[in-house]
């Protein structure tokens, strides 16, 4: 008798036991089985601390000869093709997170194709976001958004950059605020304001202008990341406008009594009275237009070295120094190289996606020159424009706000 | 034949379940303390998003800034003791910003409130603290979720005289890195 109460006992404690472990990891249970939560906030970490990652091994041709290698540092928003690119990351650097830069956001949302031209291009699609940046066998559905809070640039619309689909009823989700660096307008020069430029001097070497790129001073150690003029993975623009008012236009036809009042020994003169020493002989008419006839680009003892290596951006070549993707002049554009002489009545447009970082890093000292045809009509300009930190010089690159949400189911 | 056995049988039984329900009682009462999952994830949220909101506040928008003595908001807020200010710009500026409407607000915006205090290095050594007055938000009583982020930055020296009844006179006057911390949590 004694024994059946005993062991009555023990069976009714272990039932109840049996009873209460499945609600021990009821806490724990969710209706989905996954932590959606976690991996939005994963992939918001990835994107917004993280400046992604590229096979730094990736191997290309020089030259043609796919026996020649080299080792490819660009970030994966300068590469070609896609299958190089290993991680997606927005931030400018390792050290700055939540800075993004808005070349890796144009690339990522597609608003540029993923190479610099639309013939080589190719968009992103659901599996690179899906390999590059959720990393996971599981189908996700994913949505990420980017909504500027101040203006990418005053006066324009607010940012509101969008990948992925409608949000379900349920879904995990992170918000992460953050700041974008703008790239710089580069440098606008309007020459009718710069007289520094306009060469009014006897014996002064007239016809030639060029733009300084001193890498000393745009890399140097004193500039926080997110303010540097970096030309190795932003824009470099050169606007040249008003070229005009420097033309040797004050020699009219019309006046044939004595030497034009123009300082320069190169100046145009008109014919009839006899030419003096250091004059030319020209009988045209009222000059309207320079003729520009190179455009160089090289180091600053030997300007013209890597000019055969600057190509347009639809023929760009993997080691080329620099992908001019804008040669603009008076609105009309031109290819690289330029072939001949091409008048220019008052501005020039240059553009180029970035310089290649084996041409321009922190020890570089170059030029990009612009040359005019030394006959009449002449351009009266020069001297050297340094491309720095200087705000009448170059437009400095500035942050905006904005938000960025991952919604992941 | 009697013998004892049968009442070490009951005796075993009993201690048998009274050992099962103890252990039983014991784990359930261990894992009671867990948060569940989703409330766990709001305050991290909320964490995170504060976090980021001083990160951004204290990041200068250009070069011209970044080489000033106040190179960002925050610091601007911190070296003259604007508590409002600091309220508008945390709330109106990022939290709950018309412009940037999140798809998910994890606390209202109507119902949030935040609290700023300053924490520093006296003259004895010794940490001291200040609050960035709002009059928007009244103190955190520890009542209910809140989270706390806070944010190093750097100031030139002591805030300036006009703030003097709130700044602790044992603040060095000198440049030094302060820690800002943030308490928000809903009213």
């Amino acid at each position: 008798m004694d024994f059946l109460v005993g062991f009555t006992i023990f069976i009714l404690s272990l039932i109840m036991v049996a009873n209460f472990v499945p609600s021990l990891l009821v806490g724990l249970q969710r209706t989905s089985g996954i932590d959606y939560d976690a991996v939005a906030y994963r992939t918001g970490v990835v994107l917004v601390e993280d400046p992604g990652e590229t096979n730094p091994a990736q191997q290309f041709p020089i030259g043609g000869e796919i026996s020649s290698y080299t080792m490819d540092w660009r970030p994966w928003e300068l590469r070609v093709d896609k299958d190089q690119v290993s991680r997606f990351g927005l931030a400018l650097a390792r050290d700055t997170p939540n800075i993004l830069s808005i070349n890796k956001i144009n690339k990522f949302f597609g608003c540029t194709t993923f190479s610099y031209s639309e013939s080589l291009g190719e968009g992103l699609g659901d599996s690179d976001y899906r390999e590059k940046l959720l990393f996971s066998s599981y189908q996700y559905g994913y949505n990420i958004t980017l909504q500027n809070i101040s203006p990418m640039k005053p006066g324009e619309p607010l940012l509101h950059l969008s990948i992925g689909e409608p949000y379900p009823a349920g879904y995990g989700y992170i918000r992460r605020y953050v700041v974008i660096k703008q790239n710089s307008n580069g440098a606008a020069i309007n020459l009718n304001q710069r007289p520094e430029f306009n060469a009014t001097s006897d014996g002064q070497p007239v016809q030639k202008f060029w733009i300084h790129l001193d890498g000393s001073v745009l890399y140097n150690k004193s500039i926080d990341t997110p303010f540097i003029l970096d030309l190795q993975r932003e824009p470099l623009i050169i606007n040249i406008s008003g070229l005009h008012f420097l033309l040797n236009n004050s020699d009219s036809p019309g006046n044939n009594t004595s030497p034009i009042a123009c300082k320069s020994n190169l100046t145009a003169y008109n014919s009839g009275q006899g030419v003096p020493p250091g004059f030319r002989e020209w009988n045209g008419s009222a000059p309207t237009n320079a003729t520009l006839t190179r455009v160089d680009f090289g180091p600053t003892d030997n300007p013209q070295l890597w000019t055969t290596f600057i190509h347009s951006c639809d023929a760009v070549e993997l080691n080329d120094a620099m992908c001019v993707k804008t040669l603009s002049i008076d609105g009309n554009n031109y290819q690289f190289p330029l072939t001949g002489g091409v008048n220019v009545a008052d501005m020039i447009n240059l553009s180029a996606n970035h310089i290649d970082a084996e041409y321009f890093n922190q020890g570089s000292d170059l030029v990009i020159t612009f040359t005019f045809q030394n006959n009449p009509p002449q351009t009266l300009v020069n001297g050297e424009y340094l491309y720095d930190y200087n705000r009448t010089n170059v437009t400095q690159p500035f942050l905006s706000t904005g938000m960025l949400e991952v919604g992941i189911w | 034949m009697v013998n004892e056995r049968a009442q070490l049988y009951t005796m075993e039984g009993i201690a048998a379940g009274l050992i099962m329900l103890l252990t039983t009682y014991l784990v359930l009462g261990s894992t009671s303390v867990y948060t569940p999952g989703d409330t766990h994830i709001t305050d991290m949220q909320l964490e995170q998003v504060g976090s980021d909101i001083l990160r951004v506040m204290d990041t200068p928008r250009n070069l011209t800034d970044s080489l000033q003595p106040n190179r960002t908001d925050l610091e601007l807020i911190v070296s003259t003791t604007n508590g409002n200010g600091f309220y508008w710009n945390f709330t109106h500026d990022y939290l709950c910003n018309p412009k940037a409407v999140a798809k998910e607000i994890s606390v209202e915006c109507t119902d949030i409130q935040i609290n700023a205090s300053i924490w520093y290095v006296g003259n004895s050594n010794s940490p001291g603290s200040y609050l960035l007055p709002n009059p928007y938000s009244g103190g955190y009583l520890g009542i209910g979720p809140g989270v706390r982020v806070t944010h190093w930055i750097h100031t030139n020296g002591k805030p300036g005289s006009a703030s003097s009844g709130i700044v602790p006179g044992d603040m060095r006057n000198e440049p030094q890195e302060v820690l800002v911390e943030v308490v928000m949590w809903k009213a």
